[in-house]
This record gives C-alpha cells, structure tokens and sequence, in this order.
C-alpha cells in the first residue's frame, strides 16, 4: 500500500501543473514555513513525550547506560520520522519542478521548509514536558451518558451503539485531528475565498473527518465488541444492529450535510446525491462485513 | 448424583502448530468451587477461553449443564457466566453501560436487585457512571465479576478474579461465591496463584502442567491438608509438580 501511494504521488506530482503550484507556493513561502513548523513542533514534542514515556516503562530502564546513550536513542525517535517526512515532500517538490523544467522554482519552498523544520524541531524538543505528563484516557473526548439511577438498572443494547462513536470522537481528538487543520488551512480555502466559504469548506472537512474516524471505529469496535461479548449468547442481528444504529444515524445525517453544501457551492445537485448513495453503500457495506467477520457463536 | 455443570473430555488446542492443550479432562458439580492451579503457560487461561468460547476447540467435548458449547453454542453460554480480564472491558463505556449490554446480551428482561446489592457491597456503585479507562485496576475486577454475576450463571468462570481487589472486597466476593454454592445455584472454576482460596473456599483443586491436569485434590484430600496445616497444600503442589 505504501509503495503504491509513493507512485501514485510521484505520479501525480509529475503530471501537477508545476507551473501554476510552484509559483503558489513561491508566493506562499511564510505559510509553507508556519505550517511546517506547526508540525514539526508537535510532532517532535509528541514523539519525545512517548519516548520518556516508553523509556520509563522499558525493562531497560534500571540499566546502566550512559545517559548520552539515551538521549541519542530518544533523538533518533523523535527526529526519524519527521525527518522522512520532509526528505519525501523535497524529492516530490524535486519531480515536480523537473517536470516543469525550472528547477529554481522549488529552492525558496524548500528553504522555508527548512528553517520551519529546523526551528520547529528545536521548539518542540525544548518544550516543557511537565505540562504534557498526565495521560488524558481516551474516554475524556466522548460524549458520556448522563448519570442515571442505579436502582433503574435494565437491560439495554444503547452502550453497544454509543460505543462507535465514543470511538470515532475520541480518534478526532485534538492531538490526532491537527493534521487536517493544517491540511485545510493549506489548501482547501483559497485566496479571494470569503469567510462564509472557508467556514463551510472547514465545515464540510470537518464532517467528513468525523464520518471517516467513524466508519474506522466501525471496524475495530465489531473486532474488539464481538471479542468482549462472546462469551455470551448473543446473536447476529442483536449484535450487529445495535453496533451500526447509531453510527448509520451519523453517517446519514453527516452526508446529508456534507451533500448539501457541496449542492450549493458549485457541484450540481445529481452529483450531490450520488454521493450521498455511494457514501451510504459503502458505510452499509463497510459495518456488515465488520459485523459478520467478528461475529461468532 | 449431583448436576454437572461443566464437563470438559479430551479437550485438545493450540496456537499455531503449539499444542497448549493435550487432553484435558475435568468436571464441576453444582456447588463444587473448582480452583485450577499451575506455574505460568501451562495452559489455565487457554483452558478457560475454550470453556468460554473465546478459543476453537481442536479436539474433544466441552458441555456446559446438557449444552455441547460445540454444537449448542449460544444455549451453553445462556447458564455461563465470565469475569473477562479487566483490560478487556470496553474503556469508552461506562460501568452502567457495560452491566445493561451485558444483560441485554443475556436476553434477561431485568437486572435483579441481588447484583446491585453486591456492586453496593463491593464499593462499585460510586463508580458506575465512569467510563471504564478510568478504573483502576480493582474497580474493573470488581466490574468484570459483576459482569459474571450477570443473569444468576450455573457456572461462573473466573480467571485470576481475585488479583488487585482489596481485602475487604475479596472477602466479600469469596463469601458471596460460597453463598451460591451453598445454594447449589451455580459452579466455580476459578484459575489461581492463591493457595489461601485453595486452602479455605475450594471443594476441588487440580494442577496443570504441560496442558494437561497432572493431579486432582477432591473435598476429602483438600480437608486433610487443611487440617494438616502449616505447608500442607505448598507441600503438596511442590510434590505433583516434581513428579
């Protein structure tokens, strides 16, 4: 899958009008360097926070190792990847302008994505840890049921279907959900675009961001459901409906909404309804296969 | 002769080409607190997820009550009851949630007031509308017991229930335990390191080694030991397994 998204870039990259992109970001050099060094900056902080984290946990933690040994073994798995990141979109930026025959058109993209990384970087390794210390449990970010009597106590399957999308809202935390921000602010609103535009167009990412993490959770919540749950007699349709009625509920509103504004932005309103049968078809499909996959008696 | 509630023959299992189980055989009566015993990866838990149809039977017959769990699945588990292992609650879901999908699960039309009585004796009900990733590690044994609780079991299947719960609590849970069986409204099958519940709740005990039951204690061995005292049962353990 991997190596078929690198040539489906590089692909796509080399056949891009370089012309019109590369000027854009030219133009944009101040944004490219904020962007990447947002990014930089929370990712270098989040991946040292997991280091310590691991490194306190690890079995290798009582040893005596140098503590410069350490702090380079933390550095590689804080820069490694960020560092991957920025070597792949320079190769890209690099297909890119050879297609287009100017080659000087990347170089000041490429040094704003420098000082941004580099800057970035070093912000985020020195940012105070103590802040980042508690461990937020995931249930934080779902919605909780209101506290009830426990005298009332019934048999019920509205945990099962609250349970998808106390996932998907805890997937969208802030932390995870920041890239597509990022990603929106970038590219989706355009110059010249009025503010009405760019809150529907965040509006529009932010819905199919949260249908996206839903149909995700969707799947691992039938695996880990079917798992808790198998001990008892319970059957397929009582299993399996009660996982999807809500997160159906969703994903129905959702592209209803999502539709709607793209109807009335410049997509015809034909196509908006084909989107909202294809989305529906495939979320359908989607929860059955995950149900009957990880049903079993 | 006394109900069966669990009748285990034969019973083989692996995981890969690994064979964990090789033959198991066991029995529980109504009544009869069954402890399993055994070093680390012997097999006790693979056991215990075959019994609870967590794991594929390779070979043999397990019967829950009259029920084949092979052929009769879902009548098995409606007289089964499970502590799963605490990490395996749903942490997005609140206690309450987890109790009523549970019972719903069971079929049952209402929750009987008994169980809320033992949350309440446990100290769970302050917790109940908590989301489980809360917990700490007692409140979700004690969560995963009641989840066991749930539907008034024949068999109830506890896989080191008894771990991180604190004294008083344990104490209660194992006196609620001998309660039922004193009732004859349900059988133990408890998987332990603890040789105090052996020693002072069990009818039977057996010791796995090699995923098979190398030697079986009935009520009458487990009384002489009692009585023995001092390191009667460590004593006899440390002598099965030498063998």
């Amino acid at each position: 899958m991997a190596v078929i998204g690198i040539v489906a870039s590089i692909v796509g990259v080399a056949h891009w009008s370089s012309d019109a992109g590369l000027s854009a970001l030219q133009e944009y050099w101040l944004l490219v360097l904020v962007v990447a060094g947002i990014h930089s900056v929370t990712s270098v902080s989040r991946s040292r926070r997991h280091a310590v984290a691991a490194w306190s946990e690890s079995w290798l933690a009582t040893a005596p190792l140098s503590a410069a040994a350490v702090r380079v073994n933390r550095a590689i798995d804080c820069f490694a990847l960020l560092f991957l990141q920025y070597l792949i979109v320079c190769v890209l930026l690099a297909i890119a302008a050879l297609a287009g025959g100017e080659f000087g058109t990347i170089l000041r993209p490429v040094a704003a994505l420098t000082a941004g990384v580099l800057v970035g970087s070093a912000v985020g390794w020195w940012l105070p840890e103590s802040r980042h210390r508690e461990q937020r449990e995931a249930s934080r970010y779902a919605v909780h049921a209101a506290a009830g009597n426990t005298a009332l106590l019934q048999p019920s399957d509205r945990g099962l279907s609250h349970w998808p999308v106390a996932r998907a809202m805890s997937m969208g935390r802030p932390e995870n959900s920041r890239l597509l921000f990022v990603c929106v602010a970038l590219f989706a609103v355009q110059s010249g675009a009025s503010a009405v535009q760019g809150i529907a167009v965040l509006l529009v990412w932010t819905i199919a961001g949260y249908l996206v993490s839903l149909l995700s959770a969707g799947i691992t919540v039938a695996k880990e459901a079917a798992h808790w749950l198998r001990p008892t007699p319970v059957s397929f349709v009582g299993f399996a409906w009660p996982l999807a009625r809500r997160a159906l509920l969703h994903q129905a509103i959702g592209i209803v909404i999502v539709a709607a504004a793209m109807s009335g932005s410049d997509a015809a309103w034909l196509e908006a309804v084909s989107v909202v049968v294809l989305w529906m078809g495939l979320v359908l499909a989607v929860y059955a296969f995950a149900s009957s996959t990880s049903y079993r008696t | 002769m006394t109900e069966r509630v669990l009748e285990v023959a034969g019973l083989r299992a692996k995981y890969g080409t690994h064979e964990v189980l090789q033959g198991v055989e066991l029995h529980i009566a109504r009544g009869e607190w069954f402890c399993l015993l055994g070093p680390n990866g012997v097999g006790k838990s693979t056991l215990l997820n075959c019994v609870t149809g967590r794991m594929r039977v390779e070979v043999g017959e397990i019967h829950i009550g009259s029920y084949s769990m092979l052929s009769q699945p879902l009548e098995a588990k409606r007289l089964l009851g499970v502590a799963c292992a605490p990490e395996q609650l749903p942490g997005l879901l609140t206690g309450r949630q987890c109790l009523e999908v549970y019972a719903a699960a069971k079929n049952l039309r209402s929750i009987d007031a008994e169980l809320l009585e033992v949350a309440a004796q446990l100290g769970f009900t302050r917790f109940i509308d908590k989301c489980t990733d809360t917990y700490s590690l007692g409140t979700r044994q004690k969560l995963a017991v009641l989840l066991a609780l749930i539907g008034d079991p024949a068999l109830i299947v506890l896989d080191e229930a008894f771990n991180g719960l604190d004294p008083a609590s344990a104490v209660t849970l194992k006196r609620l335990l001998r309660e039922r069986l004193s009732q004859a409204r349900c059988g133990v099958l408890l998987a332990t390191h603890s040789l105090d519940i052996v020693e002072h709740y069990a009818d039977t005990a057996a010791l796995m080694l090699d995923g098979r039951v190398a030697r079986q204690w009935n009520q009458a061995e487990i009384a002489e030991l009692r009585k023995a005292g001092g390191e009667g049962i460590e004593a006899a353990l440390a002598a099965a397994s030498a063998r």
